[in-house]
C-alpha cells in the first residue's frame, strides 16, 4: 500500500543476481511491515533512498539497500542487508541474532526516503508511534549526532495505530486508529523525534482528527457516460419495423429498431458509414481498452447499473484501519463502513474531501498511474484506476480515481459474464493488491525479439497483482504496452508467435496466462445415457443409446460452438465465448435428478395433512421451487421457468423397526440391491423449512408414523421433476430462487430478471425436452425425451475444457512440492522490477521476475 | 514434546498392558497435576476444574480436580503480585495436600485451594461441563477404554460413586463410564475407540418446536478415525447415566474435537488430516422419546475457501469455536494449515465456507477459545460495559499466548514463555480487585511443566479501554502457576 513502493528495493534480488548467498532470518516470526533504507558504506552514513536505485545490489557497490522487517510476534524489527545478503545483528553481545526490540505487535515501518536518519514503528501492541535512529538498525553505520537519549522514545497514544504514513511535506506522521475512528497527526520536531522529550504521555504532541462518515452514508455510483436520448416510436399496424440506428446506451452498443425515432439524440445515432458498421462506429466512440483476436469473436462488454452496496447496522461507528498517500490527498480505508474516507493533507492539518464510495468497506488499495484509454492510446486520452478488496468478501473492485472525470469516484463494470459486473473475476478471495509497471512508462512493442516478447507471461506497462487465499498472485490487465503486437496486426493477421492466434487482453480482466490456439470446447464425446446405456453422441446429436439426444441450433449470442466443431455440423453444444467467464468443469442433466443440498435428515409430517417440516435446510436457497411458486410468479413465457410443475420430494430412509413386519411397509426398506419403493411427493409451494405436498401417499404416512399415531423422522430429498436437472462442478445448480420475508420460495423476477440477449441473465437449472436451455456458461437443446416417464434412468454428460488459464505466481512453491501459505503482502521494486510476496505462514518472503512472470527466489 | 491429544499407541498398549498386569501400581497423588489435558468451569464460575492425562503412565489412573476460584486467585494474588514479570513462571501456589519436598520458595502450598480430587481413566482427551437438574455434570472422553466418564458435581464437590466426599483421590466406579458395556447399549453397538473430542448440550435444543422438550443433555464425541457418537442422557426413574444412542462412521479421518453451531445445531468437527471439516446431525425423536429412533446424521462436509493448505487433498484443522454473539454468523478455525486462525463466515449452510480473514499465528496451535469480555475498568461502577470479543490461541511449539481482536482481524497481545501451554479457559473475572475479587484471566493447562498458568489479562483490558496500564505493557501478563512446573524429558 505504500506510495514510495519504489522502495521496495525490498529486494532480496539485488544480491539474488549476483551468487545468491541465501538469506535466511531464523528468527523471523510472523513478518509484517516492511520499510528500506539506503547506506553509503564507504562513508558509512545513511543517505537518500534514491541514492540506491539503479543498483544491481552487489557486495562491491557502494551503496546497500537495507530492509526493516516488522516481527509482530516478538515485537522487534530485523535488518536484512540485501547488498551483502546478511542479517544485521543489533546487538554482538547477546549469542545468536538479536533484532531491535519495540513496541509490541509492531504494525508499520516509515522510514522517510529523503530523510532516514530517524524510523518510525508503529506498535499496535502498545499504543504507540515509537522514533528511533535509524542507525540503532545497522551499528556499523554512524549515527552522527543522533537523538536525544531518553528511555521513552515513543509517543503513546490512545487506541492502538493500524497503519502509519509520511504526510507529504515529510514533517508529519499519520497514524490510523480504528477504535477511536480517528487518525492522529503526528508533527515531527526538527531533530527527527516525537512529541515531548522523557514525557511520552504528552497528549499535546498528535492531533486527532476525527474520522466522520456523512448522514446518510452516500451509495456507490456506476460508472456511465450519459446515454442517448432517442426512442423507438411504436409501428402501426400493418408496418414492419426498420432499423434507425445504432445507440449508446449509457453502457453499450445497442441496435435501434422501430418506425421513427424520437428523443434529442436521434441525429446523433450511429449509422454505417465509410465502410465501417454502425456498431463498429459506436463501440469506437464509446471505447474498451481490448485487445481480442480474432476479430470476429463477440464479446460481452461489462455494464453495470447498480454496484454492490452493503449498508451497515444504523450506528456502526468508523474503523480506519489503513492509509494511502496519493499525492496531497491522504486516502482512509474503512473496516466497518462502505467508505473510503479523503482528506487533503498537510503536515499541520488534514482538511476532509468528498470520500470515494465504493459501496462496501475495503481492505486494501492500488493506485494506478495514468495510462491510455485505449490499446495503443497516449497520453492525451487517459483514465486513473483505484482498485481495491472488498473486506466483506475478498473480491476486487475498480474505482475511477482519474480527478476531474466526470465519473471520479464511481465504480467501474469490469466483468462481462455471470456474476457481479462491478469484481474483477480472480481464482480466489485477495488478501492483497500491488500495481507493477514494469517498463511503463515506454514504446509500445520495444521488442528486442518480438517472437521472444509478445508472450502472455512476459508483463510490460501497468499491471495489478492480487495475492489470493489459495497462495496464488494472479495478474490482472491494465495496460499492456505488447498488446498492439500481439495476434498480429489489427485485423489479426501475421503474429509475431505462431501460436498466438487468440488473444484476450481487457482492461480489468485477468490476465491469461499462455498463447491461446483453440476456443473452449468439450473434452471427449458428450453422452447422452439411458438405463444404464452410455450413448454417445454423434455430430447430428443422435444418442447412440436410442434414447434422448441433442437437437442443432444455433449458438447464443456471446457463445460459441463447444461441440460438435466438425464441419458440416450445426452446434449442439455451445459455450461462452469469453474466457474470463468460461470454466472448466463437467456437467450433468440428469432426469428427474436431485437438487444439490436440498436435502434433509430430519424431516416429518407437520401439522396439517399436507406438509412436511424439515428442519433447518433452506429449501429456498437451494433452489427448490413448487407448482404454485411457479404459477404465481408471473413468468412470461420466454422465462426459462415458464410453465414448470414444480419440484418432488421423496422419503430416501428406512421407516422405523417396528415396521419391518407390515407388509405395506416393506417396500420402503432398502433391499440387498440397495433400491427402495420411492413414491413422490408434488410440491405445491416451498419454503425455507417445510413444503407443502400435494398429497402424502397414504402408505408413506402410515409407514413413517409410530403406533401412537405421531410421525418419526426421516430423510428427504427434493428432486426435479419432468425435467432435467443441470449441475455443473463447478457452477453448481444455478438459480434465481429467493425467500420471502414469512420464508416461502419464489422467483427473484424483479432482483434477477432475464433479459434476452444477455445469457448471463438465465440462471436456470432445469432443462425441459425440446426447447433450448440456456445458463451463464452453456447451451444446448434436448430432444427425444418426450418418452421419458418416473423412474427412467437417462443423463447428458460433457466436460468442457481448453478454458484458458489465468497467469499466476505461486507464492508456496519450493522445487517439486509446495507449502501452504498467508499471504500477506505484496511489494513492487520499480529499481529491478520484481516482486516480493510477504508469507506469514512460512515466514519468507518470495522473489519473482516478471518478463517472464515466474519464481526467483525465496528467503525464508 | 507436544500434546497432540493422541498418545503413541505404544502407550496405549502399554496401558493396557499395564490393565492386566497384577501390580496396580501407584494412584495420583491428590493435589498434584500430572500432564493436565483439559480444563472446565463450573456453571457459577466458581470451580475449575483439570483432568490430568497421566499421559506418561507414571500412575495407575489420571485424576480429575476441583479447584476454588476464588482462593487460587487470591492467593496467587497474595503470592505472586509483588513479584517481578520475569520471575511469575516460577511463583505460585500448590494445593497443601500435594505433599513433597521439592517445593520451592516461590510454590506455596495453600489450604483450600483443591476441593476435591477422583481418579479416572488414563488419557483423558477433552472435557464438557453442563447444568445437570439442580447440579452440574462434568463429561469426559477417556482413550485408554473408550469410555464417557461423566461426574456429578455439587458445589465444587464429585459424585461418581461410593466414597466418602471427603476420601480425596477415590476411584469413579464402573456405573460413571458409558459406552464400554455393550449390554448397556440399545442397538448392540460399542463405543469406538479413540474419543477425541466432546461436545455436550441440553437435548431441549434438538427438539422441533413442535415437541415436547425433554430434560437433560445430549453428549456428542468426535473419534479418531473418523467417527461421531451419541449419548442422550436424560433423567429417566433412577436412571441417570448416558445411554449410548447412535455412533456414525465415513467422517473425515484424524477428527480433532466436535463443536455445535448453536444456530443450526448441527456440530462440526475439525480433521487434522483433511482438506474438509465434518459437519454431524442429531435427529431427535422427541414424539417417541425411544433413543433407538434418534439418530445423528451425515449433514456433509464443508470446505473452507479462500485458504491454502499447500495441497489440494490434505488440510489441518484443530478447533473450531462459533461466534458467542447471536448475532454473528462466523467460526473461527484454529488450522495448521496454514498455521493461522481463520475467520469464516457460516451464514450459509452450503459445503463451501468462505474464509473471510485469516490471522497467522505461531508454531504448533492447538487449542482456541472465543469470549467476550468486559475491558472497562471493573472498579468503576458508572463506567458503561465495553465488550470486546477476543480469541485466545494456545501455541505449544512457540509456547505463547496469542489474543485477537476478531472483529478487526488483528493480533492484539502476545504472552510468552508459557512452557507447553494446550488447554485454557477465560474466566471473565469476579468481583471488584480492590474488594478481593479480580479481573479477566485465562487459565491454561501447561502440558509440558505439569501446571495451570494463570494469566492476568487486566493490563490488556486497560489498553482496551483507553488506559494506560502502570507499567505501560498492554499485553496480558503471566501471573503465576498452580502447581509445580517440572520439565518433562524426552520420551523413549
Amino acid at each position: 500500500m505504500r506510495v514510495y513502493l519504489l522502495v521496495s528495493l525490498l529486494v532480496l534480488g539485488f544480491g539474488c543476481r549476483q551468487n545468491p548467498t541465501v538469506v535466511v532470518p531464523p528468527s523471523f516470526e510472523r513478518p509484517g511491515a516492511v520499510a528500506f533504507f539506503c547506506v553509503d558504506v564507504g562513508s558509512s552514513s545513511i543517505v537518500p533512498l534514491a541514492e540506491c536505485e539503479g543498483l544491481d545490489g552487489v557486495s562491491t557497490e557502494d551503496r546497500a539497500l537495507t530492509a526493516l522487517v516488522a516481527q509482530t510476534a516478538s515485537g522487534e524489527v530485523a535488518s536484512v542487508d540485501l547488498r551483502l545478503d546478511r542479517i544485521i545483528d543489533a546487538d554482538l553481545r547477546v549469542p545468536g541474532f538479536t533484532f531491535k526490540r519495540v513496541g509490541e505487535v509492531p504494525t508499520a515501518i516509515v522510514v522517510n526516503p529523503l530523510n532516514p536518519v530517524v524510523t518510525y514503528v508503529a506498535s499496535f501492541g502498545s499504543r504507540r508511534v515509537e522514533y528511533y535512529d535509524t542507525a540503532d538498525f545497522r551499528e556499523d553505520v554512524d549515527r552522527g549526532a543522533g537523538l536525544a537519549a531518553t528511555a521513552t522514545p515513543w509517543v503513546e497514544l490512545p487506541d492502538g495505530p493500524t497503519d502509519l504514513v509520511l504526510s507529504p511535506d515529510g514533517a508529519a506522521l499519520y497514524a490510523a486508529l480504528p477504535t477511536l475512528g480517528a487518525v492522529a497527526i503526528l508533527p515531527i520536531n526538527p531533530d527527527g523525534s516525537l512529541g515531548t522529550l522523557d514525557a511520552p504521555d504528552d497528549p499535546s504532541a498528535y492531533t486527532l482528527v476525527p474520522v466522520t462518515a456523512p448522514d446518510p452514508l452516500p451509495v456507490a455510483t456506476a460508472a456511465r457516460r450519459a446515454p442517448f436520448d432517442a426512442r423507438p416510436v411504436a409501428c402501426s399496424e400493418g408496418e414492419d419495423p426498420r432499423p434507425l440506428g445504432v445507440l449508446w446506451t449509457g453502457q453499450s452498443c445497442v441496435a435501434l429498431e422501430g418506425c421513427g425515432c424520437e428523443g434529442a439524440d436521434c441525429d446523433a445515432l450511429f449509422q454505417d458509414a465509410g465502410g465501417l458498421a454502425a456498431i463498429d462506429r459506436c463501440r469506437s466512440a464509446f471505447p474498451t481498452y481490448e485487445r481480442v483476436c480474432p476479430t470476429n469473436i463477440e464479446l460481452r462488454r461489462p455494464t453495470l447499473e447498480t454496484p454492490t452496496q452493503v449498508m451497515p447496522a444504523p450506528g456502526t461507528p468508523p474503523a480506519p484501519m489503513g492509509l494511502e498517500l496519493d499525492g496531497d490527498t491522504l486516502l482512509v480505508l474503512d473496516q466497518a463502513l462502505p467508505l473510503i474516507h479523503r482528506f487533503s493533507a498537510t503536515s499541520a492539518a488534514l482538511t476532509p474531501l468528498e470520500p470515494f464510495a465504493p459501496g462496501v468497506p475495503v481492505r486494501d488499495v492500488a493506485l494506478t498511474p495514468e495510462v491510455p484509454r485505449i490499446v495503443g492510446g497516449d497520453a492525451s486520452d487517459v483514465e486513473r484506476f483505484l482498485y481495491a478488496i472488498d473486506a466483506t468478501d475478498g473480491s476486487v473492485l475498480v474505482l475511477d480515481a482519474l480527478e476531474g472525470s466526470p465519473t471520479f469516484g464511481a465504480v467501474l463494470p469490469v466483468h462481462g459474464g455471470a456474476g457481479a459486473p462491478d469484481r474483477v473475476r480472480l481464482l480466489d478471495r485477495a488478501r492483497t493488491i500491488e500495481v507493477l509497471t514494469p517498463g511503463f512508462p515506454g514504446a509500445y512493442c520495444d521488442l528486442e525479439a518480438p517472437e521472444a516478447a509478445a508472450a502472455p507471461d512476459r508483463l510490460r506497462g501497468v499491471f495489478v497483482a492480487a495475492g489470493l487465499g489459495n497462495g496464488l498472485v494472479e495478474i490482472v490487465d491494465v495496460h499492456d504496452l505488447d498488446a498492439t503486437c500481439r495476434g498480429g496486426d489489427t485485423n489479426c493477421e501475421g503474429p509475431p508467435v505462431a501460436s498466438d492466434v487468440r488473444v484476450f487482453i481487457r482492461r480489468h480482466a485477468p490476465r491469461i496466462g499462455s498463447y491461446v490456439t483453440t476456443a473452449a470446447a468439450t473434452i471427449g464425446t458428450p453422452t447422452f445415457s439411458l438405463e444404464g446405456n452410455t450413448g454417445r453422441l454423434t455430430n447430428t446429436g443422435a444418442s447412440e443409446s436410442g434414447g434422448p439426444g441433442l437437437e442443432p441450433g444455433t449458438c447464443p449470442p456471446f457463445f460459441a460452438e463447444a461441440f460438435p466443431n466438425a464441419a458440416g455440423a450445426m452446434p449442439l453444444i455451445c459455450s461462452v465465448a469469453e474466457p474470463w467467464s468460461a470454466r472448466q468443469e463437467r456437467w450433468q442433466a440428469t432426469w428427474e435428478g436431485p437438487i444439490p443440498g436440498a436435502r434433509s435428515g430430519f424431516a416429518h409430517f407437520g401439522a396439517d395433512d399436507r406438509t412436511i417440516e424439515l428442519g433447518s435446510v433452506r429449501f429456498c436457497a437451494r433452489g427448490v421451487l413448487g407448482r404454485d411458486d411457479v404459477a404465481g410468479a408471473g413468468l412470461d413465457e420466454a422465462e426459462p421457468e415458464f410453465g414448470y410443475g414444480g419440484d418432488q420430494l421423496l422419503v430416501v430412509s428406512d421407516p422405523p423397526d417396528s415396521k419391518r413386519d407390515d407388509p405395506t411397509c416393506e417396500p420402503f426398506f432398502l433391499d440387498e440391491n440397495g433400491a427402495r419403493e420411492e413414491l413422490p411427493m408434488e410440491i405445491v409451494q416451498s419454503m425455507q423449512e417445510r413444503v407443502v405436498v400435494a398429497e402424502i401417499p397414504e402408505r408413506v404416512r402410515r409407514c413413517y408414523t409410530n403406533d401412537d399415531g405421531v410421525s418419526v423422522l426421516f430423510e428427504v430429498e427434493a428432486r426435479v421433476r419432468r425435467a432435467f436437472a443441470v449441475v455443473g462442478t463447478r457452477s453448481g445448480f444455478v438459480h434465481r430462487v429467493e425467500a420471502d420475508e414469512t420464508g416461502r420460495c419464489f422467483i427473484d423476477r424483479v432482483g434477477q430478471p432475464v433479459i434476452q440477449g444477455e445469457p448471463q441473465t438465465f440462471r436456470n437449472a432445469r432443462a425441459f425436452n425440446e426447447r433450448p436451455y440456456l445458463n451463464p456458461w452453456v447451451s444446448f437443446t434436448i430432444a427425444n425425451a418426450g418418452g421419458l416417464i418416473r423412474g427412467d434412468r437417462s443423463q447428458l454428460s460433457f466436460n468442457l475444457g481448453n478454458v484458458p488459464p489465468a497467469l499466476v505466481a505461486d507464492v508456496g512453491t519450493r522445487g517439486q512440492s509446495r507449502v501452504s501459505t498467508v499471504v500477506t503482502g505484496l511489494h513492487y521494486s520499480p529499481t529491478d522490477e520484481r516482486l516480493y510476496a510477504v508469507d506469514a505462514n512460512a515466514d519468507a518472503l518470495v522473489q519473482f521476475t516478471l518478463a517472464p512472470l515466474s519464481f526467483e527466489d525465496v528467503f525464508e | 514434546m507436544r500434546p497432540t491429544a493422541r498418545p503413541p499407541g505404544i502407550l496405549l498398549l502399554v496401558a493396557a498392558l499395564l490393565g492386566g498386569c497384577t501390580n496396580e501400581g501407584e494412584p495420583p497423588p491428590v493435589g498434584r497435576l500430572v500432564f493436565p489435558i483439559a480444563l472446565g468451569l463450573s456453571p457459577s464460575g466458581e470451580h475449575l476444574f483439570v483432568a490430568n492425562s497421566n499421559f506418561d503412565l507414571r500412575y495407575n489412573a489420571g485424576s480429575l480436580q476441583s479447584y476454588d476460584v476464588d482462593v487460587l486467585n487470591q492467593e496467587l494474588d497474595r503470592a505472586c503480585r509483588d513479584v517481578p514479570p520475569s520471575e511469575r513462571d516460577a511463583c505460585g501456589i500448590i494445593p497443601e495436600e500435594d505433599v513433597r519436598d521439592d517445593l520451592t520458595e516461590a510454590i506455596r502450598p495453600v489450604q483450600g485451594l483443591l476441593v476435591d480430587q477422583v481418579r479416572i481413566g488414563s488419557f483423558a482427551d477433552g472435557m464438557a461441563v453442563a447444568p445437570y437438574g439442580d447440579a452440574a455434570r462434568v463429561y469426559l472422553p477417556v482413550r485408554s477404554d473408550a469410555n464417557l466418564t461423566y461426574v456429578d458435581v455439587v458445589g465444587g464437590q464429585f459424585d461418581c460413586g461410593p466414597g466418602a466426599p471427603d476420601e480425596l483421590g477415590r476411584r469413579c466406579d464402573d456405573a460413571h463410564r458409558r459406552g464400554e458395556d455393550e449390554a448397556a447399549t440399545l442397538r448392540g453397538i460399542e463405543l469406538p475407540a479413540d474419543p477425541v473430542g466432546v461436545a455436550v448440550g441440553p437435548l431441549a435444543d434438538v427438539v422441533s418446536p413442535d415437541r415436547t422438550a425433554p430434560e437433560g443433555n445430549y453428549v456428542l464425541f468426535a473419534h479418531r478415525d473418523g467417527r461421531a457418537s451419541l449419548f442422550f442422557d436424560e433423567p429417566e426413574g433412577d436412571s441417570t447415566a448416558p445411554v449410548l444412542v447412535h455412533t456414525l462412521s465415513g467422517l473425515p479421518s484424524e477428527l480433532v474435537d466436535i463443536t455445535v453451531d448453536p444456530r443450526t445445531r448441527v456440530a462440526w468437527a475439525p480433521s487434522a488430516r483433511e482438506p474438509v471439516l465434518a459437519r454431524v446431525g442429531i435427529a431427535f425423536d422427541g414424539a417417541t422419546r425411544e433413543p433407538d429412533r434418534s439418530f445423528l446424521f451425515d449433514a456433509g462436509g464443508a470446505y473452507l475457501s479462500g485458504i491454502d493448505t499447500g495441497s489440494a487433498s490434505r488440510g489441518d484443522t484443530r478447533l473450531l469455536r462459533f461466534d458467542p454473539r447471536p448475532e454473528v454468523e462466523r467460526a473461527y478455525i484454529l488450522a495448521r494449515r496454514p498455521r493461522a486462525l481463520l475467520i469464516a463466515d457460516t451464514s450459509d449452510a452450503s459445503a463451501a465456507v468462505p474464509v473471510l480473514d485469516v490471522v497467522p499465528v505461531g508454531f504448533g496451535p492447538s487449542r482456541l477459545e472465543i469470549a467476550t469480555i468486559d475491558v472497562s475498568d471493573p472498579e468503576d461502577d458508572a463506567s458503561p460495559p465495553m465488550l470486546r470479543t477476543l480469541a485466545f490461541v494456545s501455541c505449544f511449539d512457540t509456547r505463547d499466548l496469542y489474543v485477537i481482536d476478531v472483529d478487526l482481524g488483528e493480533l492484539v497481545g502476545i504472552v510468552r514463555s508459557l512452557g507447553g501451554p494446550f488447554e485454557l479457559v477465560v474466566d471473565p473475572g469476579r468481583g471488584k480487585p480492590s474488594e478481593g475479587g479480580y479481573g479477566p484471566r485465562v487459565y491454561v493447562a501447561d502440558f509440558r511443566t505439569s501446571v495451570v498458568r494463570v494469566v492476568d489479562l487486566g493490563p490488556m483490558a486497560a489498553c482496551l479501554r483507553g488506559a494506560t496500564p502502570d507499567d505501560g505493557e498492554c499485553s496480558p501478563q503471566l501471573l503465576g502457576v498452580v502447581g509445580r512446573p517440572v520439565a518433562v524429558r524426552e520420551l523413549r
